[in-house]
């Protein structure tokens, strides 16, 4: 049985997504969307997309048109869709703790990220993978729990393909 | 020449006692005292090995006469944590030990049975603490019971509705294991129109402590789509790209909004 990879939010929004202007903002992600295609291909052959639920709950925009997101959902329903279960959320519990224990006295209360439950679904699954856009943070949540689950960076070229290695401009978080 | 003797008085230690009127060490039978002091060194042993930590084992360094009590002590400064953390389990009765240790102290309290009960007191030094602690049986804990929902998939691969108790569904999972379900009438009928084909359930379990009971389905469907889509993930978004083209949706404001919120 093929192990899976873990589609995250950033990665499912440009591949659903195709570039609307010439926008510098717009050229960039495109850049980001035909990499993380790249990825797909690359991986295809050897995984099993799967997407988590907490990146479901992310694609959910009230602004937009019921229409797209009803195709939206079926599209991502053609993937197995990981659900956040009772372990899985004892893993966010293990990988939420240190960073919540650090607080300082009196802060406000720190909730559970969604990059720490899209970690931690991968994880109690045993994925292979994390593909995500590189804008967050699944280092950390992996590390606390020694997960031997790799973070694929799929807004640089997969390998082999370093020849259509774009210099893309330094975003502005 | 004569062996000058040790003092042990600085080694941390733990008095082990039978409690009973009058009772002196040669009321004790050798076999009883054996069977005490093999429970309470192997309580030491599991605790320390609980702790990680490989510490040198107690050696019964003194008897009192008058009241048969044996004084236990380590050489090793690491046995101090120890006694302390057998101490605190044998107060709390086992709670929020593990079952090793839970069964240790069951035999250290049985050791002493038909003659008196077992005390246990810490050394200060060369005084043994005023504080005492007997050795009760662990307190039994309930496992807690909830029921747990999971999202499976698989292949129907066999259905029985002749069962007294609604019916039964074999599905071969995706990782390749096959597991029974319970399902109602109407749930294994839908399975036998699906039969060898993939579907996705949905999976109730009564969990108590670590042993799920048999699961029961609550919901199956036909789930085809998978295998469309395996190699050739891509083209799953075909349609929806179209639309996101029409809607004008720009990726880089809702990913810039995605990590807003996130921020």
């Amino acid at each position: 049985m093929l192990p899976f990879a873990v589609l995250d939010t950033s990665v499912l929004i440009l591949l659903c997504t195709d570039q609307v202007d010439q926008s510098e903002k717009e050229v960039e992600a495109q850049h980001r969307r035909e990499a993380t295609r790249d990825w797909i291909e690359h991986l295809a052959p050897r995984v099993r997309f799967a997407v988590p639920t907490p990146a479901v709950a992310e694609l959910s925009r009230p602004k937009t048109a019921a229409a797209f997101l009803e195709e939206l959902a079926r599209a991502v329903g053609r993937f197995r869709v990981l659900p956040l279960t009772r372990s899985a959320a004892e893993v966010a519990a293990k990988m939420a703790a240190q960073r919540i224990a650090a607080r300082p006295t009196g802060a406000e209360r720190g909730a559970v990220k969604y990059d720490t439950l899209i970690a931690a679904i991968a994880h109690d699954v045993g994925a292979r993978y994390v593909v995500t856009d590189d804008r967050r943070d699944y280092g950390s949540p992996l590390r606390a729990v020694s997960s031997p689950v790799e973070i694929v960076v799929a807004s640089t070229p997969p390998p082999g393909q370093q020849m259509n290695l774009i210099e893309m401009p330094k975003r502005k978080k | 020449m004569a062996k000058v003797r040790r003092d042990t008085s600085s080694w941390p230690g733990l008095e082990v006692a039978i409690e009973g009127a009058g009772l002196s060490p040669d009321d004790i039978s050798a076999r009883l005292l054996a069977g005490l002091l093999e429970a309470a060194v192997s309580l030491f042993e599991r605790v320390a090995e609980e702790r990680g930590r490989k510490v040198e084992p107690p050696r019964l360094v003194a008897v009192t006469t008058g009241s048969a009590a044996y004084a236990l002590r380590s050489p090793d400064p690491e046995a101090g944590p120890v006694f302390d953390a057998i101490e605190e389990y044998v107060e709390a009765r086992g709670v929020g030990a593990s079952s090793t240790i839970r069964q240790g102290i069951d035999r250290l309290h049985k050791a002493g049975k038909g003659v008196g009960s077992i005390r246990l007191a810490r050394y200060e030094g060369k005084m043994r603490a005023t504080k005492v602690v007997h050795v009760a049986p662990p307190l039994q804990l309930e496992p807690a019971i909830f029921e747990e929902a999971q999202e499976l998939f698989g292949v129907v691969v066999a259905v029985d509705a002749g069962q007294r108790k609604g019916a039964s569904v074999k599905i071969r999972l995706d990782d390749g294991a096959t597991q029974d379900f319970d399902a109602d009438l109407g749930l294994a009928q839908r399975a036998a129109r699906l039969f060898t084909r993939p579907v996705r359930v949905l999976v109730t379990y009564t969990v108590a402590g670590d042993s799920p009971s048999e699961g029961r389905i609550e919901e199956l469907d036909s789930w085809e789509s998978v295998e469309e889509f395996r190699e050739q993930p891509l083209v799953a978004f075909d349609a929806v790209r179209a639309l996101a083209r029409d809607e004008k949706i720009r990726a880089s404001d809702w990913l810039d909004e995605l990590f807003d919120e996130e921020d």
